[in-house]
């Protein structure tokens, strides 16, 4: 009887004090962002590995300043060589470009590299210059691609034995498996007027949670802010009274392009999207700090309107 | 009467460890401090209870950092765009990166937050 209380006993500490689940993480300078990777699992540090490789390739393959990428072949109208895979990441690009009628627009990249925003000599160029930038069609992947390497990542840790992670890919969250009692995810919204945390979003499993804001990436000239969220429809930094937008959905790829589709849109015509939509929710955020939530958001932790179905 | 006496040893058990790992897991969230890494090594934790300025270098990159009423900001950077330091004082919340100079302050502790998109 004794042993076997022992025997209890001891399985009872591995139970309730047992060494934790291993842990990776690691922080990794790709696509021009810092992407952190935090993996729990035995095999984590192989999926950390694995994540890594798979965020430089995707880089490699896809930069606009590389010579040898896709991106760069198809901009010079070569025909680059591509696995299906790549030809069916471009062509779900398309496919989200002609869903919202091109408020995504990922042809835009002249239009980016005009304003100075790839190589960081700002300038405001004019209307016709801006129209014949968008004549251009340059392909840019900037708006689609950290959303599509969380897509992949999670295929990644999908094969290996991880329990969960939470990738920031840039500031894109992608969520991956569940929290140990069942608890969901709290993924904190930036605040885009006041710096720190807007507020809360609580997600189940595996989700992405993906921000596009005219905080992110702007430069001033003559007391007037021009930031990176270009529209397709003017060349010019899309406004349309939104500050930033957060996007909630199973897909990455998903979640970032449209969060800067609703951001061109604006709010009502991103919330008639949504009521035409079933994969995602989304919070906005107006110039002067009032917040919308899609019914289904789980939004917590600030005052907002909900937008209802 | 043995089993008895089991029963209150596996209770009394069953409770320290309960009891441990919610201390342990609550002092954990009380530390309000941040960590500055550059190039991807930790360089200095700082308190954010104490105010201070600091510059941290890493070749010919330079970054200061001022630690003021609990929040911490890069003050001066000689990085093309500046964005690290449009973020202004940060006490918590998404992470401030100075990224043309590999420069990322985190917070520790006091983050009941798994994440922060944005």
């Amino acid at each position: 009887m004794k042993k076997l209380l022992c025997v209890f006993f001891a399985l009872l500490f591995l139970a309730g004090c047992a060494p934790k689940t291993p842990k990776a993480q690691r922080d990794i300078f790709a696509m021009d962002t810092l992407m952190s990777l935090q993996l729990w699992g035995e095999d984590a540090d192989a999926a950390a590995e694995d994540v890594e490789a798979m965020l430089h390739h995707l880089e490699a393959r896809w930069s606009v300043t590389r010579e040898d990428s896709i991106t760069a072949g198809l901009n010079r109208g070569i025909r680059p060589e591509m696995t299906p895979q790549e030809l069916a990441l471009l062509s779900e690009v398309e496919a989200l470009y002609r869903r919202t009628g091109g408020a995504f627009n990922p042809y835009l990249g002249e239009v980016s590299r005009l304003w100075g925003f790839y190589d960081k000599n700002y300038r405001v160029p004019d209307a016709q210059e801006c129209f014949l930038a968008i004549q251009a069609g340059m392909l840019d992947m900037g708006a689609a691609l950290k959303g599509y390497a969380g897509d992949r990542a999670v295929e990644i840790l999908e094969e290996l034995d991880v329990e969960r992670a939470i990738l920031n890919l840039g500031g894109n969250i992608q969520t991956y498996g569940h929290k140990p009692g069942g608890e969901p995810w709290k993924i904190g919204i930036a605040d885009p007027i006041r710096g720190g945390t807007l507020g809360v979003v609580a997600v189940e499993g595996t989700m992405s949670i993906v921000t596009s804001g005219s905080y992110q990436r702007y430069f001033e000239q003559d007391g007037v802010r021009y930031h990176h969220i270009m529209d397709g429809a003017t060349g010019a930094p899309a406004d349309s009274g939104l500050v930033s937008v957060t996007v909630i959905s199973r897909s990455g790829l998903t979640a970032d392009a449209l969060s800067t589709a609703l951001f061109v849109m604006g709010l009502e015509e991103a919330a008639a999207f949504w009521r035409q939509s079933e994969d995602f929710e989304a919070v906005f955020v107006l110039a002067d700090g009032t917040v919308y939530a899609t019914a289904g958001a789980n939004l917590s932790g600030c005052a907002y309107q909900e937008i209802s179905s | 009467m043995k089993t008895k006496y089991w029963i209150a040893l596996f209770l009394a058990i069953a409770l320290l460890c309960g009891g441990l790992t919610l201390w342990l897991f609550n002092a954990n969230q009380n530390a309000a401090a941040a960590e500055v890494w550059s190039g991807g090594k930790l360089v200095k934790t700082v308190s954010l209870q104490e105010d201070q300025t600091f510059t941290v270098t890493s070749g010919d990159k330079e970054n200061v950092i001022t630690v003021k009423d609990g929040a911490i900001a890069v003050t001066q950077a000689n990085c093309p765009d500046k964005h690290c330091i449009h973020r202004g004082y940060c006490s918590g919340g998404a992470q401030i990166v100075c990224l043309p100079n590999k420069l990322v302050i985190k917070f520790v502790g006091k983050q009941p937050l798994d994440g922060v998109s944005g």
